[in-house]
């Protein structure tokens, strides 16, 4: 057996991998990335996009603290496209089509020209622990790898199992491998796992379709990059298109029922509600006449095309039927089936919201194998993984974000305190906060940390800095600026005033500062994101006010600490079922003890109580345990 | 408050005062032991069914003395009131028995159960709401029938039940505006602003309902607090005694209740009225005639209505109302006349013109003249114009509910502004999420899955 040396090793090489292993070498810890293949470092299993709703948000947050994504998708994006702009700017978010070979190529890149980080192709098959603490990361090849953290990134990959109609093929994804046998040493050292179901569609010859009969859908022009620290993105390069199925595709679909793997009962793990089959689709909205697929371009260099909407474990046969039914689609190639992919993950009430597990100290989750989807969920996960992991190399305290500065924060406290029914995917419906966690603010609630990490370089922090001072002088002059009223929307009721200020006008609807710039030049010398930025911060102040009373409010609660030892066994007031599930979970505040579901009310009135007698002193009953 | 111990409570449960059986009850993890003690009958208490009853003998354990024939009924935890232990033993009426099987209770391991204990338990081990130990609790004080009948709803859930109801409403309307911010490449095209704008309106004006009804819930429960005065000698006393004798007196509880008592409860249509009789009370020192409305000072701070007495027969019947008047300044009155039955008709005419200005109602607490248009009166007075008490709609009757509500009811209003500015639907669904909340204390916690739950039963979403 060879014997290998690192601080931290990296299992897995999927976004979360990646993430984790750039930003614990670049925290400088020594690193190994250990993965199957070097060639699917930072591959996309599904969709080739990035960003989407609350993704979007979040793919900023993960480059407001030095994370890769943004970088990425801003280099090897086809197409980009802000969502949701007939809305407010909490809810705008990016979105792009990547193109696939170019992410995964650039993602590799980054990871092997990394300095402190190592690839190992092998996978990792079991782990040693010491006392609590592991120590080992074991691989296939026989390998041990002595560490002090391991990070286990497997995406679908353990025990994975893919179904097309009947057919089953062991696999962590189509034409790769799973992995056996980790989830069993997993297990065994005490993790509850259960098993997650998601689909893909199948993937289309884009020769053999005729887009004449198809919507087109286009990129938009004026798009910022994801980055904070981009100063260009790749370019709208390639075009969507939007086709529907019809009653002819529901009626194969609902004929050939017995052939979904889905319907058939042969799959046991739970798939996402927000991403149902096409049969799933077809069956719980019969009332409904079409069903939207998008036909988006996998890349610049190839005429594979995917589509989106239509994922299904129906038969390869039944499959290509009901697609050909579809306009534009009548003579459709398949190069890949659709299918669907059980696999095993570990209930994430047993990690902290730093990622690390409760149960062995060193050891962290991050990404499906927590019961999430989605790249940027994983990509996030890694990131605190990475950051946590280096932390507690250099002994330092452990990072985790509160719901009310990030998306990041909702994502942690979510996994850590909820119970897990189905992959977890983020929605802006998620966060509380979600008026001030917004894309165009994630540098001012993250850049501080990203830049403490030393994931931020200091030439864009200073950057950061100075914007920052200009977005805060600039919002002030509003207030000394005037104009005139005729200026303005005719429709605008001026109380006969002939001026006012330019804060004013900036809440008059329709008004926006790009019309304001024109009658100052300090203001029109600005550039576009600290004039959106003062834009936003006037136009909504009223609700963002509001917003940020209540985060204040809100955060009391996450910083009323729940002491590590305290016994909920002590707390005779509290339901035994809520005691178990709060010993099990073990919150670490009365925050997230509120969030934690079947925990009433009452509940936290009674924790509350027995908490400040704890504090107050009644510490007999603990030390009498430790005597 | 809460029991940190893990004891057994015991307690009679049943009113006090002769009835036909009287019940014994006894929650906690001693209770199957304690029944095996002292019950003797065909099974051991501790291996019955859960939801049993059984016929059996009380005795003493120390000298299998026999102290009733009982009927015992088993409740197990966690299906029982307390979701603990239960165990209630159902003795013949009497206050002796009952207290003696207590006492055996208490003898073989239970204390006494402090006043509400039971409900707090059961509170605290989840098996009843805020809400309904709150109502548990008015139950226990309600004075009069309508007053157990408003209980006795929200007891029920009625309160919980219809708030509840709205939550779900404002959560639908929530469902609809998340689903378009959430998913804005799903094909839904737009919302209905006008259906959201009138669903909204019907839930506010619910809202609102609730919210006055709480003026009248508070009477219902507490009750009117309507002390008589006037100068000596108008006949406050004589008053007092008519309305008592006029209507059923209520509080009967404490044996040993009499009349000179200086307050009583009376029932005026359903609404239980405490009437303070202030020349019973008694003050030290001497008392100058000018001074007496000084007496009754306290009682008049706390009333909701005061009946301000003058005699009809006095020659300055003026002056005495003017001081009178005066001296109760902005407080809620009604002026009554007494002795209407002294004067004759011609007389009671020309005071009737020289007294226009303050319009008192002549009454006579001799004849009862006048006494059925006071008792209007007084409901009016009091601001229950309404009657909701009286159909079957819920009132609400405690001041935690009344203010979540009227909180919930502003936040609405902001959406309300919101919709009229065409804000951004994710600033809709702030207030709207913020009204939810309010609720919250009622109707329980609201969480983001809850939401994401409607959107996906409701919209078919899947890019």
């Amino acid at each position: 057996m060879t014997n290998l040396h690192y601080e931290i090793v990296v299992a897995g090489g999927g976004h979360a991998g990646a993430e984790a292993a750039l930003a614990a070498s670049r925290m400088g810890c020594s690193t190994l990335l250990v993965s199957l293949r070097k060639d699917t470092i930072g591959q996309m299993s599904c969709n080739p996009a990035i960003g989407g709703q609350a993704k979007g948000h979040l793919v900023k947050e993960i480059d407001a603290l030095g994370g890769e994504m943004g970088l990425a998708i801003d280099r090897t994006g086809i197409q980009y496209r802000r969502l949701n702009l007939s809305r407010g700017p909490a809810v705008h978010s990016s979105r792009a089509q990547a193109d696939r070979k170019l992410y995964r190529e650039y993602i590799t890149g980054a990871v092997l020209n990394q300095g402190n980080l190592d690839f190992l192709e092998d996978a990792v098959v079991d782990l040693e622990v010491n006392g609590s603490h592991v120590s080992a990361a074991i691989t296939e090849g026989g390998r041990k790898i002595n560490c002090r953290c391991l990070i286990i990134t497997a995406g679908t990959f353990l025990n994975g199992l893919i179904h097309i109609g009947r057919k089953k093929i062991p696999a962590g994804r189509m034409g790769e491998k799973p992995s056996l046998g980790l989830s069993e040493k997993l297990i065994a050292l005490g993790f509850k796992s259960g098993r997650l179901k998601t689909g893909t569609p199948p993937r289309l010859d884009g020769k053999t379709i005729d887009y004449s009969r198809t919507e087109s859908q286009y990129g938009d022009p004026d798009f910022p990059p994801f980055s904070f620290r981009s100063n260009s993105i790749n370019g709208n390069k390639a075009i969507c298109h939007i086709t529907f199925t019809n009653q002819d595709t529901h009626r194969i679909i609902l004929d050939n029922l017995d052939s979904s793997a889905m319907y058939s009962g042969q799959i046991k793990g739970i798939g996402p509600r927000y991403c149902p089959s096409i049969e799933d689709k077809v069956v719980r909205f019969r009332d409904k006449d079409r069903h939207q697929i998008f036909l988006e371009p996998e890349g610049l260099d190839t005429d594979l095309i995917y589509p989106n909407g239509f994922p299904t474990s129906l038969d390869e046969e039944v499959q290509k039927k009901a697609i050909k039914t579809v306009i534009g689609l009548e003579e459709v190639e398949f190069t890949q089936p659709g299918y669907a992919i059980e696999y095993d993950f570990f209930f994430p009430y047993q990690i902290y919201t730093t990622t690390e597990t409760k149960l062995i100290e060193g050891l962290y989750f991050s990404g499906q194998v927590n019961g999430t989807s989605g790249y940027e969920e994983a990509a996030a996960q890694g990131l605190m993984s990475g950051i946590n992991a280096a932390l507690k190399i250099k002994n330092e305290k452990p990072f985790s974000l509160l719901r009310s500065e990030a998306y990041i924060g909702v994502l942690m406290d979510d996994l850590t305190t909820k119970s897990t029914e189905e992959p977890y995917r983020m929605f802006t419906s998620r966060a509380e906060h979600r008026l001030y966690l917004r894309e165009d603010n994630a540098d001012e609630r993250l850049f501080k940390y990203g830049y403490k990490f030393g994931l931020i370089a200091e030439e864009h922090y200073q950057k950061f800095l100075e914007e920052s001072a200009e977005q805060k002088k600039h919002r002030q002059s509003l207030k000394r600026l005037f104009i005139e009223v005729k200026k303005l929307p005719a429709d605008f009721l001026n109380n006969g005033r002939t001026k006012i200020t330019f804060e004013k006008a900036l809440k008059v609807p329709g008004v926006g500062i790009d019309l304001l710039k024109e009658y100052d030049d300090a203001l029109a010398e600005l550039s576009g994101r600290i004039l959106k930025k003062i834009e936003i911060e006037v136009k909504y102040q009223g609700y963002l006010e509001r917003q940020m009373r209540e985060i204040e409010k809100f955060d009391k609660l996450e910083h009323e600490r729940i002491p590590d030892n305290f016994d909920y066994a002590f707390c005779k007031g509290l339901k035994t079922e809520a005691a178990e599930k709060l010993n099990r979970l073990r919150p670490a505040t009365v925050g997230q003890a509120s969030r934690i579901s079947g925990i009433s009310p009452g509940d936290i009135t009674v924790l509350t109580i027995y908490l400040k007698k704890f504090k107050e002193g009644l510490r007999v009953a603990l030390k009498e345990k430790e005597h | 408050m809460i029991s940190y111990s893990e004891d057994t409570i015991a307690a009679v449960s049943t009113p006090p005062g002769e009835g036909g059986i009287a019940v014994v009850r006894i929650s906690g993890k001693s209770s199957k032991q304690i029944a095996d003690r002292i019950f003797r009958g065909r099974i051991t208490p501790s291996e019955a069914g859960s939801h049993t009853v059984h016929f059996g003998k009380i005795v003493d354990p120390d000298s299998e003395e026999l102290v009733d024939e009982v009927l015992l009924t088993v409740m197990w935890g966690p299906n029982s009131y307390t979701a603990e232990d239960v165990i209630e033993i159902s003795s013949h009426g009497g206050q002796l028995v009952a207290k003696k099987i207590l006492d055996l209770c208490l003898k073989t391991g239970a204390r006494h159960a402090l006043p509400g204990e039971f409900t707090q338990r059961a509170f605290l081990n989840g098996t009843i709401d805020l809400a309904q130990a709150e109502a548990v609790a008015d139950m226990i004080s309600a004075r009069t029938d309508m007053s157990l009948r408003s209980a006795a709803r929200q007891l029920g859930g009625n309160v919980s039940q219809t708030v509840a109801s709205l939550g779900n409403k404002i959560r639908n309307l929530l469902a609809l505006l998340e689903a378009y911010t959430d998913f804005p490449e799903e094909e839904m095209g737009h919302a209905d602003i006008q259906k959201l704008t009138d669903d909204l309106n019907i839930i506010k004006d619910e809202i609102n309902r609730l919210v006055l009804s709480y003026e009248e819930g508070k009477v219902l429960k507490s009750g009117l607090k309507l002390p008589i005065v006037g100068r000596p000698n108008v006949g406050k006393s004589s008053l007092f005694n008519r309305l008592l004798d006029e209507s059923r007196t209520i509080v009967t509880e404490i044996p040993g209740t009499t009349r000179d008592t200086v307050s009583e409860f009376i029932n005026i249509a359903g609404i239980p009225v405490e009437l303070i009789d202030t020349a019973g009370i008694r003050t030290t020192g001497d008392v100058v005639e000018a001074e007496g409305i000084k007496r009754a000072r306290k009682e008049i701070e706390n009333a909701d209505l005061v009946l301000a007495l003058v005699d009809m027969t006095d020659p300055e019947i003026l002056d005495d109302i003017r001081s009178l008047t005066e001296a109760l300044g902005s407080v809620n009155y009604i002026l009554l006349a007494n002795k209407a039955d002294l004067i004759d008709e011609t007389m009671l005419e020309a005071r009737k013109i020289s007294l226009a200005e303050y319009n008192p109602l002549p009454v006579s607490a001799e004849t009862g003249i006048g006494l059925e248009q006071l008792r209007d009166l007084i409901i009016k007075s009091a601001g229950i114009v309404k009657k909701s008490s009286l159909k079957d709609e819920t009132i609400i009757t405690n001041v935690r509910h009344r203010d979540a509500l009227s909180k919930g009811l502003g936040f609405l209003d902001k959406v309300e502004q919101g919709l009229e500015e065409k804000a951004s639907y994710e600033f809709l669904a702030f207030d709207l999420k913020n009204a939810v909340n309010a609720l919250e204390e009622i109707i329980g916690k609201t969480t983001p899955e809850d939401i994401l739950n409607k959107i996906f039963s409701q919209f078919c979403i899947g890019k």
